[in-house]
């Protein structure tokens, strides 16, 4: 089980990485936002942002453009950020084996069950 | 370490150019809960070093709602006294998982310096080459030099710089809830920038206890602000944005905000387009309404936001700059708001709030929406969660918080416990 296209909607995120951080806590229990398989991406002066996920050999990208898969384009750089973790090296989404945390927690209903 | 906190206070000697890590002791955060009560706290212990506090908030940086906010606290060159600034958008959060959950900025610099905390490791570094430079230059150059967009930045313009009374720390390129002069501190402290990058972990006590409460408050905290986004804030505040929606991009939220109150806005490109263009910088962060009410009063909108921008690149207030302006044509304004800036140009007269109503030590960041103004100001920044969402939504109560505060920490703290807490900024 792992996060479709169907459980986006990139037009009601308001950027404010609560995935990020309910996602982490999935995973280990903590407040943090470094491991979680889902990551934001944003370019602040554009106020250009969307949501990026680890899938199966695969990246699954929330856009305002659209929702897309995305293996060629997970290996850029500005999808990566130096200091941080890279997306590709996270764990990928099993939808919190059923709990899909990310989805119960998002303010806005920007991901969906 | 399970009390909400990274566990480590950095205490920076600008003098030295030396930097201390300090334990940040349970009994302290028992003491005080965090935020605005332990920066006034560490500003009295190092009150005779010429101090700025800049900490975070008890549940800062937590999947509580609304927990975006950081909060700077030291004497304001604005009232002579001891102030508090909250610092929103994703400051809090980034200086807590930085390792340091407070930093006590001790003393001047000989040189124009600038701080870079992560990973629990804090560099002074030198910043020659960006003193001089506007803060959208400065957040750019960090965030390339430090090889991440999501480095959070506090900086100072030109106003800063040269430590005009009303410069205000910048966070990132936007205006921040800084009414009280601090960026003419960083000025004063040859401190251009703090950079900050957050990578680490908050244990919790019950994590799965806390899951269930904290999904339960969600649910009664989007039903409480559901539809509410800039128009409701403005009307309560009593301000108009009448011309301001052809503007409008998309509003946009701080840190795990269901309130999404601050309109991004565009005048260098059509306001409908979502997509990523070659326009690099097609806009400005609307961030403080009454910031934007000053200018309107007088200029048409686009003036305005365009003005807006102009007091976020030079780092002074935006209500304080709107109530000087004379000019009302676009190159004239701009031109006014450099002639602000300079060391030598008096804005004494000038208060960055309205005059009506006392916003003592705390400033104008949240509007007077409800009765108890002060006490929950006061709240919101001792627990790191936003003003204007705890006064939208009453299931966010003492009691709830207290609650919650006793999940994650295992403590059985009380209402009396925070009362206690909230008296010693408020009396």
């Amino acid at each position: 089980m792992q996060m479709e296209k169907k459980n986006i909607e990139p037009m009601k995120c308001t950027g404010c990485g609560a995935c990020e951080l309910a996602c982490s806590f999935y995973r280990d229990e903590v407040f943090s936002t470094i491991r979680s398989s889902v990551m934001m991406h944003k370019e602040e002066k554009k106020n250009y942002f969307g949501i990026m996920v680890k899938v199966v050999d695969d990246l699954l990208l929330g856009r305002p453009e659209g929702i897309e898969f995305d293996s060629e384009g997970s290996k850029s750089k500005e999808q990566e950020g130096a200091s941080g973790k890279p997306i590709l090296m996270r764990e990928e989404c099993d939808m919190c084996k059923g709990k899909v945390l990310c989805a119960k927690l998002c303010p806005m209903e920007s991901i969906i069950e | 370490m399970d009390y909400m906190y990274s566990g480590l206070i950095l205490v920076v000697d600008l003098e030295s150019g030396e930097t201390e890590e300090v334990d940040l002791e349970e009994e302290f955060i028992r003491e005080n809960l965090g935020g605005a009560a332990a920066n006034l706290a560490l500003y009295e212990e190092y009150k005779d070093r010429d101090p700025m506090i800049l900490g975070s908030g008890f549940f800062t940086g937590t999947l509580i709602s609304g927990s975006a906010l950081g909060i700077a606290t030291a004497k304001s060159p604005v009232t002579g006294k001891v102030a508090h600034s909250p610092l929103a958008w994703f400051f809090g959060p980034e200086l807590k998982l930085s390792g340091y959950d407070f930093v006590v900025i001790c003393g001047k610099s000989e040189k124009p310096v600038y701080l870079w905390l992560h990973d629990e490791m804090a560099d002074i570094k030198e910043a020659g080459e960006l003193w001089g430079k506007d803060t959208w230059e400065t957040t750019d150059f960090l965030r390339n030099e430090l090889g991440d967009d999501r480095v959070q930045v506090l900086t100072i313009g030109k106003a800063g710089e040269n430590q005009v009374k009303n410069a205000q720390l910048i966070n990132n390129y936007w205006g921040s809830g800084d009414k009280f002069g601090f960026g003419a501190i960083f000025g004063k402290k040859n401190v251009k920038a703090l950079a900050l990058r957050g990578m680490g972990e908050l244990e919790l006590d019950d994590p799965e206890a806390f899951l269930e409460k904290d999904m339960e408050l969600l649910g009664k905290v989007k039903e409480s602000v559901s539809g509410k986004k800039v128009e409701w804030l403005a009307e309560k505040a009593g301000i108009s944005l009448e011309g301001l929606d052809p503007f409008i991009h998309r509003n946009t939220a701080c840190f795990n905000c269901p309130l999404p109150c601050r309109p991004y806005v565009k005048y260098n490109e059509v306001s409908t387009v979502m997509s990523s263009t070659r326009v690099a910088e097609p806009g400005v962060l609307v961030s403080d309404l009454y910031g934007m009410a000053a200018f309107n009063k007088k200029l048409d909108m686009e003036v305005s936001l365009r003005a807006i921008e102009k007091c976020c690149r030079v780092g002074i207030d935006q209500v304080v700059a709107g109530s000087l302006i004379k000019n009302t044509e676009l190159d004239d304004v701009l031109r006014e708001i450099d002639s602000m800036v300079p060391g030598e140009s008096d804005t004494s007269d000038i208060k960055p709030w309205d005059k009506d109503f006392d916003y003592g030590a705390f400033g104008s960041f949240c509007p007077p929406l409800t009765d108890d103004w002060k006490e929950k100001v006061a709240i919101s920044y001792i627990l790191g969660i936003c003003p204007i969402l705890l006064s939208a939504v009453p299931e966010l109560s003492k009691e709830v918080l207290v609650e919650m505060i006793n999940v994650t920490t295992g403590w059985d703290t009380t209402v009396e416990n925070l009362d206690s807490v909230v008296s010693k900024l408020i009396g």
